[in-house]
């Protein structure tokens, strides 16, 4: 019990401590009203932290069974056990083998959106393998390996420089770093959605023969995306410092930008991967459409160039406040304000949990249609 | 709730079932036209025609009830819904209507080697099938010797899998999916891989999980082999049992029919 209350309290102290690092501003103690300050963000990245480690502790241990069903339903197990024992304290078991054992049954009532969840975490170590498995098959046999993951981003850069630079002569400070950063952005969501479409189909081969959850392939395609966005930063920051912009403490919060595009991306995919289950023309749809969204995106070029019409159609462009939230720190050194941060963050949340209810209500159809 | 109810009845009931299907079926709808794409649903949704489709009931109110440590073989004809039986037990299906029931850990004895990539070595093709099945990375390193010792491939283990033959992939693959320890195995038409001493090796290690009392599901054509591996057997025909019993009587009605 004292492990149930211990744990209460951290996750509650833990939120308590973000909100109010987070709303100092309206709390009025806040120093600087409307920009979000370190302090601000130590005390909300702590806060988060402590309820994490809170959630922790509470969390009943449980019991370490081998094979890949028994850990599966085994909370359930226990949960029946226990009560078992209250109302019927002799229970006479002939077949001691059976007790403990993990049963299955289709018709057991369950919520597919917390069951998929919990599913995702048990093959927590397919999702490791097959990430890994996609840089190693992507960069094995090349020559320079996986610094081709440095070298690529930088190339593109390279190209993109020479034509805007010299053909349409915009006037951006930092421009290569502009650039990058907004490239690398852009392909962890570009990437990864693409890739995640076909996730559910592509691997339809392994599903037909052993239960793995669907989730898990998507979850690796935008896995992947990320490892090979985090090698990129190696070369963006390197020239964001050769540019003139030195490190700086803002650098601290890129992580943060990059998580929102990471789970932006999630959602995204999850839909597009149930769709593409469905409908066979997803995938040269969503080519398209991708195509579209990256050019009506402030990514190669400034803000300042659009049109007031496709400026205000912005507001409501995640992928525009990501990119922009990961410039800033950047390259200017500025946070982006607490409200653009708050919005985008709450939008993409709601986007991924309606992406997950959709993929998670379709995923038992998969089966029956791949 | 309820069905958390009626399972606790059950259960009691129960003792040393392994397996209980009550009225299960599951039905496919085929499209009578082929419309896949958003366009072809759209056009169709302008119209105001609705898509026919055909039904088709790969299983068909199928009762079974199989009890721990039993071996029981499956046989019929192609298409007669034997496999999509092992998919409603192995939880790859969900049934689109009737109860499956299973007590204990399920594992396929699959088609060698899915989720192989022929650019990772053997030794990550290990890892990377282990944790399809479910393993976690310290499950699978405490199996790997057993595996490539089994599978006699410790010259190549390192070596890409492009470069294996066709025999030392299967070996891999049936070393590695018969290494997990579950409470109900499922084999599905594997059981001819490798030369004679590999083949031989595999059936001892059948013979090992019958002495374990693990509760097998046998699908072949091969009457000989769920002779010699199973107690009893079912017939499958168009989606019900036809014929469940002895296996020798089984096989006898199902050939009368072929």
């Amino acid at each position: 019990m004292s492990r149930r209350t211990l744990g209460i309290g951290l996750v509650l102290g833990g939120l308590l401590m973000a909100a109010v690092s987070l709303f100092a501003d309206y709390l009025g103690v806040g120093a600087h009203p409307g920009i979000l300050g370190w302090k601000q963000i130590l005390g909300a990245v702590a806060g988060v932290a402590i309820s994490l480690a809170g959630g922790f502790a509470f969390r009943e241990p449980k019991p370490s069974l081998a094979g890949p069903e028994r850990t599966e339903e085994a909370p359930e197990q226990d949960l029946t056990s226990a009560r078992d024992n209250e109302t019927l304290p002799i229970r006479e078991t002939p077949a001691s083998r059976d007790v403990g054992l993990p049963i299955y049954d289709s018709t057991a009532v369950r919520v597919p959106f917390v069951h998929e969840l919990t599913e995702l975490y048990r093959y927590r170590f397919l999702l490791w393998n097959l990430i890994s498995r996609d840089l190693k098959v992507r960069y094995k046999r090349s020559v320079l390996g996986f610094l081709w993951a440095m070298i690529n981003p930088l190339l593109t850069m390279a190209v993109l420089l020479v034509v805007f630079m010299r053909l349409f002569r915009f006037e951006i400070d930092h421009y290569p770093v502009y650039i990058l950063a907004g490239l690398l952005l852009w392909n962890l969501f570009a990437r990864g959605t693409s890739v995640a479409m076909r996730a559910v189909l592509d691997n339809s081969g392994v599903r037909r023969q052993i239960y793995v959850p669907a989730s898990v392939f998507v979850a690796g395609a935008i896995g992947s995306a990320l490892v090979n966005l985090l090698f990129a930063l190696v070369p963006l920051l390197i020239l964001a410092v050769a540019g003139g912009a030195p490190p700086r403490l803002s650098w601290l919060y890129l992580p943060v930008p990059i998580l929102q595009t990471t789970l932006f991306a999630f959602g995204v995919g999850v839909i597009l991967s149930a769709l593409a289950v469905f409908f066979a023309d997803m995938l040269d749809i969503y080519e398209v459409v991708l195509n579209a969204y990256f050019y009506l995106t402030p990514i190669i070029y400034p803000m300042s160039i659009l049109p007031p019409l496709l400026v205000r159609l912005q507001l409501f462009n995640p992928a525009n406040y990501f990119i922009d939230a990961f410039r800033m720190p950047l390259i200017d050194g500025v946070l982006p304000s607490l409200t653009s941060v708050l919005i985008s963050t709450v939008a993409v949340l709601a986007l991924t949990a309606a992406g997950w209810s959709l993929f998670t209500r379709l995923s038992d159809q998969f089966a029956y249609r791949t | 709730m309820t069905t958390d109810a009626t399972n606790r009845v059950h259960m009691t009931g129960d003792d040393g079932l392994a397996i209980r299907l009550r009225q299960v079926s599951v039905r496919y709808r085929v499209p009578t036209e082929p419309v896949s794409t958003l366009k072809e649903h759209a056009i169709r949704l302008l119209q105001g025609r609705r898509t026919e489709y055909r039904e088709f009931w790969a299983l068909d109110g199928v009762d079974l009830e199989v009890r721990r440590g039993e071996a029981l073989g499956i046989i019929g004809r192609n298409g007669a819904g034997k496999s999509t039986l092992l998919k409603v037990v192995s939880r790859i299906l969900r049934p689109t209507a009737g109860q499956v029931w299973v007590r204990g850990s399920v594992a396929p004895l699959i088609e060698l080697g899915a989720g192989f990539h022929p650019e990772l070595t053997g030794r990550e093709n290990v890892y990377l099938n282990g944790a399809m099945l479910g393993f976690s990375q310290a499950e699978m390193q405490a199996r790997f010797e057993g595996i490539v010792e089994f599978a006699e491939l410790w010259d190549f283990i390192d070596a890409p899998l492009r470069t294996y033959s066709s025999g030392m992939m299967t070996r891999l693959g049936f070393a590695v999916a018969s290494d997990v320890d579950p409470d109900i195995l499922i084999i599905d038409e594997v059981l001819s891989v490798g030369d004679e001493a590999f083949q031989q090796k595999c059936l001892a290690r059948m013979r090992s999980f019958r002495a374990k009392e693990t509760t097998i599901l046998f699908v072949s054509h091969g009457l000989d082999a769920v002779e010699r591996l199973c107690d009893r057997a079912i017939w499958i025909d168009q989606g019900g049992v036809r014929h469940s019993g002895g296996v020798r009587e089984t096989a006898e009605a199902y050939l009368e029919t072929v």
